[in-house]
């Protein structure tokens, strides 16, 4: 009730209701922008822009699915046209197949993964693959949905998906290695 | 663990993840952000009215004209050229009948404005055709009347031989300017190659001062010199003709 109460206030274009919107979603939708930009000034340049659409299209809003859903849309289309811009990047379409199993085992350090660390491991993914892991895995995007929003074919995002999971995978495997080397040789010099 | 578990742990961790920030600064920013944004958007039409306002402006001053007979086929269809003013300072009483001729040399001698309006290979065997529009001579002849019934017949007189004598030479006919106390228009198109020259001339001062000859007639002729064809060479205009002079052109027919 009381977003339904901000919505039809931002309707109205009621500062009050405004400012409550930026509250409530506010931070959800920074951690969203943050996520595409990994800049704090980019993802805040994407928030303001975000919000700044949700108020010029808050009417076209038909109160039909999340509220939250839709910003969130928003939230992502306006953060990949600031990266656009400013961290402009490109998809290699390419019809080399890579395999990757769904089921590889994840080693037992990172069962327990804290979000910093996924930042770390999202952070070295080049653009292109984060931007599609993001759309698919977090946002819940299809694949249909990620190539008309980023110009690309479906197919496409399907192999980056790939790609992405393969070199997240690859990645996590490095530094368990370089985790386990170095246990193993505080083991080592300890005893 | 399994990879798509672990994957879906990342999805839940992330899903609900926030970031804190300054809610107040942020309003600001983006009421700041809004203004900036509706500057940008007003300037863009005031800024291309203002260019075809220039661009108005500036027609009268910076195009000079240099024409020849090479002047032919080029991508433009259509420039402006000028409105140049230009005072007949040596009219005399015996060319009350206004000859072309009289006016191209003294164009061709003299600068129009500061940038100089230049008309070469004026000599009466160029293909030079003036299209004069006739009814105007019966609006002279009656305002010739009223003016100084004591010089009628021989403003007449010089009329006819001035028409005679523009005959001779190719030229269909001759527009006396007289008009007294009021501005008058004698518009007159001549054509040359692919240019065209609608000619007003105005007599702003008054009566003109025929008696003395060193005196300013007190006739303003306008020369409006238009290329309406393609152009091949015209390499003497100075300034720019671009896309704006194209739309000046349109903007001023719409007005």
């Amino acid at each position: 009730l009381e977003v339904d109460l901000i919505i039809e206030g931002c309707k109205l274009k009621q500062k009050d209701a405004q400012e409550a919107l930026v509250r409530k979603f506010g931070p959800t939708l920074l951690a969203v922008c943050s996520r595409y930009c990994y800049d704090s000034n980019l993802a805040y340049d994407a928030l303001q822009e975000c919000f700044i659409n949700v108020f010029k299209y808050i009417d076209t809003y038909k109160s039909k699915g999340s509220f939250e859903g839709w910003m969130r849309k928003i939230a992502v289309r306006t953060s990949l046209a600031i990266i656009k811009k400013y961290k402009p990047f490109s998809f290699i379409e390419d019809n080399k197949k890579i395999k990757f199993n769904n089921s590889s085992k994840i080693p037992e350090a990172y069962e327990q993964i804290a979000i910093d660390e996924i930042h770390y491991f999202l952070q070295q993914l080049p653009p292109s693959l984060r931007v599609v892991f993001n759309m698919y895995v977090i946002e819940g995007f299809n694949h249909i949905e990620i190539g008309e929003m980023l110009n690309i074919t479906d197919s496409s995002s399907r192999a980056n998906l790939t790609r992405a999971r393969a070199k997240l995978m690859k990645l996590i495997n490095k530094e368990a290695l370089k985790t386990n080397t170095s246990v193993s040789l505080k083991i080592h010099t300890d005893l | 663990m399994k990879y798509h578990e672990f994957e879906n742990r990342i999805y839940k961790s992330l899903k609900d993840e926030t970031e804190e920030f300054d809610a107040n600064q942020f309003m600001l920013d983006i009421k700041k952000r809004k203004k900036n944004r509706s500057v940008l958007i007003w300037f863009w039409p005031i800024g291309f009215i203002l260019a075809i306002t220039l661009t108005a402006f500036n027609y009268d001053g910076f195009y000079t004209f240099s024409q020849n007979n090479t002047i032919d086929n080029s991508d433009l269809n259509t420039i402006r050229i000028m409105d140049a003013e230009y005072m007949i300072s040596d009219l005399t009483e015996d060319e009350t009948a206004f000859d072309l001729q009289i006016l191209n040399e003294n164009m061709s001698k003299k600068n129009i404005k500061n940038e100089g309006f230049m008309i070469e290979n004026q000599e009466p065997d160029i293909n030079v055709h003036y299209d004069v529009l006739k009814n105007q001579q019966h609006d002279f002849e009656d305002e010739v009347i009223s003016y100084n019934q004591t010089k009628v017949q021989s403003k007449n007189q010089s009329l006819d031989q001035s028409v005679n004598q523009s005959l001779n030479h190719n030229i269909d006919a001759l527009v006396p300017v007289v008009e007294l106390d009021k501005t008058s228009t004698l518009p007159l198109k001549l054509e040359q190659g692919n240019i065209l020259f609608e000619s007003y001339f105005n007599n702003k001062i008054g009566c003109p001062d025929f008696s003395n000859p060193d005196k300013s007639a007190g006739l303003e002729v306008i020369v409006d010199a238009g290329v309406f064809h393609t152009i091949k060479e015209l390499t003497n205009i100075s300034g720019e003709s671009n896309a704006l002079t194209r739309l000046y052109f349109w903007w001023s027919k719409l007005l």
